[in-house]
């Protein structure tokens, strides 16, 4: 068991040094000068020059890219920014409790929320319960989710006045966010979970449960839902990577300050530090929930642990 | 196939897409105004007669709009979701069929554009790329192509192994033919209905870029475009985002009600 955390947690860091390298790269390819862009119309050429140099633009690829590795896996930091020479480490430290201040939130609100939902549309299939919570679920997949953060506000900050819409001063000021951003992989997850449970519940082993004498509740519980769990962790994993992504774009309607607003702000003004920092701070988050989701796996799957036990068995 | 026709669902679905295409297809002929025609007396009128969804901020025709930026839409959505396609059909079956070092490397490099979550790497690439509506069609097309690429791989891996591609190969068939008319036509089901939910995905993230100022840029409309500049009038003008948001979501609706269709049709493990 503990040999499966090592080797995930292992392998987390050629993934997360593949994806800092890939995002250096990639951005290294951009066109523009940002010297021009921090100095201005007005500088001379010999500023533009002096400019370069500090910023190191003037060395090779390869120069470049380790330097920033080392900056950043050394010493964290994560240089400074193009616009206003602020540390960029600094302003992502202060941001991220944000992050995952609404990422946790949404996740939590998902998987709460959806996975009861799908069990009891599948437990309840083809009546009401059924048909209504698919038909909303289907609807939610298909609204974007800043969509969605749109109409609530309208709703309720301004025709109704009940929450607010923009800032970050309470736990008031996340409701919306959480609502909005969760609203998709809800959706999914209620979706899912559903066609999960069907499938399972279709099986003989629970027609032998059943007719064991098995109460609903111990057959859809004791056997049903473990058994269906695996799918739906499945699609839980890939449902946060999105919201991840969904996370940029509602701190940015919502004005929460955060990791994924810094990157768009980032991103807007050619601020390339900025983004590079943000893009690799959202990609470990996303690599360790992946790694949770993996370690949930292992506890489920009595599959995992027999390959790690049976090993052990075998050599000794 | 019958099996597809018999889903009510999913021919709803066919049918509005098909509807919001041929709408889309016949803009320049159905609007009744330009989609960059400024009315500023005009600027903020109800839905009415003369301007069937009102009119946004700067008094242009929101109706007339919103049938333009279905044809940004629908390209974005159709163009990288085929690329996608064409792409992981080739590297799925290479990749599949080849194994070894060739695989290896491939899936490696899948593996790190993988390890970046979906929407982050088309926020990136499109920094990387620019602005605009090709540069957001490659943009997409890139992390469509990862996840579909692997679903190729994994079937023609197992196709790989049926008795009909060793009989072909005892035949001293060309590994490229038994690529096209063996392994190809048989692993093309699974692919069609990730292009589908591509589509609908692609739609939706060309969207959201749009709605943060990447992608596609003014004056060319486009329904997250449209929702971004509506923001600050939504107190007094609830319709300018309600009509691009259900927009939308009825196209991206009509597709995914289509995948999942198409997914039902082609699973053989469907009792029904």
């Amino acid at each position: 068991m503990w040999r499966y955390i090592l080797k995930r947690l292992l392998w987390m860091i050629p993934v997360l040094l593949g994806v800092t390298w890939l995002i250096f790269t990639l951005l290294y390819f951009v066109p523009g000068d940002p010297a021009y862009t921090i100095l201005g119309p007005t500088a001379t050429e010999g500023d533009l020059q002096a400019m370069r140099e500090t910023l190191g633009l003037t060395d090779g690829y390869f120069t470049r890219l380790f330097r920033y590795l080392g900056d950043v896996i050394l010493r964290f930091d994560f240089g400074k920014s193009y616009v206003g020479g602020t540390s960029v480490t600094a302003e992502i430290m202060s941001r991220l409790p944000n992050t995952l201040i609404l990422c946790l939130g949404c996740m939590l609100l998902s998987v709460i929320v959806g996975i009861p939902l799908g069990i009891n549309a599948a437990v309840h299939q083809g009546g009401l319960w059924d048909s209504g919570s698919m038909l909303i679920a289907l609807a939610g997949v298909s609204m974007p989710p800043f969509w969605v953060g749109l109409l609530l506000v309208l709703v309720f900050s301004l025709r109704l006045g009940w929450l607010p819409s923009v800032g970050y001063a309470g736990i008031t000021y996340f409701i919306l966010p959480w609502i909005s951003n969760s609203f998709q992989g809800l959706a999914l997850q209620a979706r899912q979970t559903r066609s999960g449970m069907l499938e399972v519940l279709s099986s003989d082993y629970i027609t032998t449960a059943r007719a064991k004498g098995m109460s609903k509740r111990q057959v859809i519980f004791g056997h049903a839902l473990p058994n269906a769990l695996i799918p739906v962790i499945t699609v839980a994993g890939t449902s946060l990577g999105n919201m991840l992504g969904g996370t940029v774009v509602i701190e940015s309607l919502f004005a929460i300050p955060g990791v994924g607003s810094y990157m768009i702000t980032g991103v807007n003004g050619r601020d390339y530090p900025v983004v590079m920092a943000s893009v690799i701070i959202l990609a470990l988050l996303f690599a360790i929930i992946m790694l949770l989701v993996d370690l949930l796996y292992a506890a489920v799957d009595p599959r995992i642990k027999a390959q790690y036990s049976a090993k052990r068995r075998v050599r000794g | 196939m019958k099996r597809l026709f018999k889903n009510k669902s999913a021919m709803a679905g066919l049918i509005v897409l098909v509807v919001i295409i041929l709408l889309s297809l016949l803009a320049p002929i159905i609007a009744p105004y330009g989609y960059a025609d400024i009315d500023i007396p005009n600027m903020f009128s109800s839905p009415s007669g003369q301007h069937l969804f009102g009119t946004d901020h700067m008094g242009r025709d929101i109706f007339s709009r919103i049938l333009y930026g279905g044809r940004a839409s629908l390209q974005i959505g159709i163009l990288s979701s085929l690329t996608a396609l064409v792409g992981a059909l080739i590297i799925g079956s290479v990749a599949g069929y080849f194994g070894g070092t060739t695989d290896n490397i491939m899936m490696r490099i899948l593996d790190v554009i993988q390890a970046m979550p979906g929407f982050l790497l088309s926020v990136t690439l499109s920094a990387v790329l620019g602005n605009g509506l090709y540069q957001t069609i490659v943009a997409l097309s890139i992390g469509n192509l990862a996840t579909s690429a692997r679903i190729m791989r994994g079937s023609v891996m197992t196709i790989r192994k049926s008795e009909y591609i060793d009989a072909a190969t005892a035949d001293n068939t060309n590994r490229f033919d038994i690529i096209r008319k063996h392994i190809l036509p048989n692993a093309f089901s699974p692919m069609i209905v990730q292009a589908t939910m591509g589509c609908a995905r692609a739609i939706l993230t060309a969207a959201t870029l749009s709605f943060i100022g990447l992608g596609v840029q003014p004056p060319t409309p486009e329904w997250g475009a449209m929702l971004s500049e509506g923001r600050s009038y939504i107190r007094d003008y609830p319709y300018i985002i309600t009509v691009p948001g259900i927009a939308i979501m009825l196209t991206v609706l009509a597709l995914n009600l289509l995948g999942d269709g198409l997914r039902d049709a082609l699973d053989p493990k469907q009792k029904r």
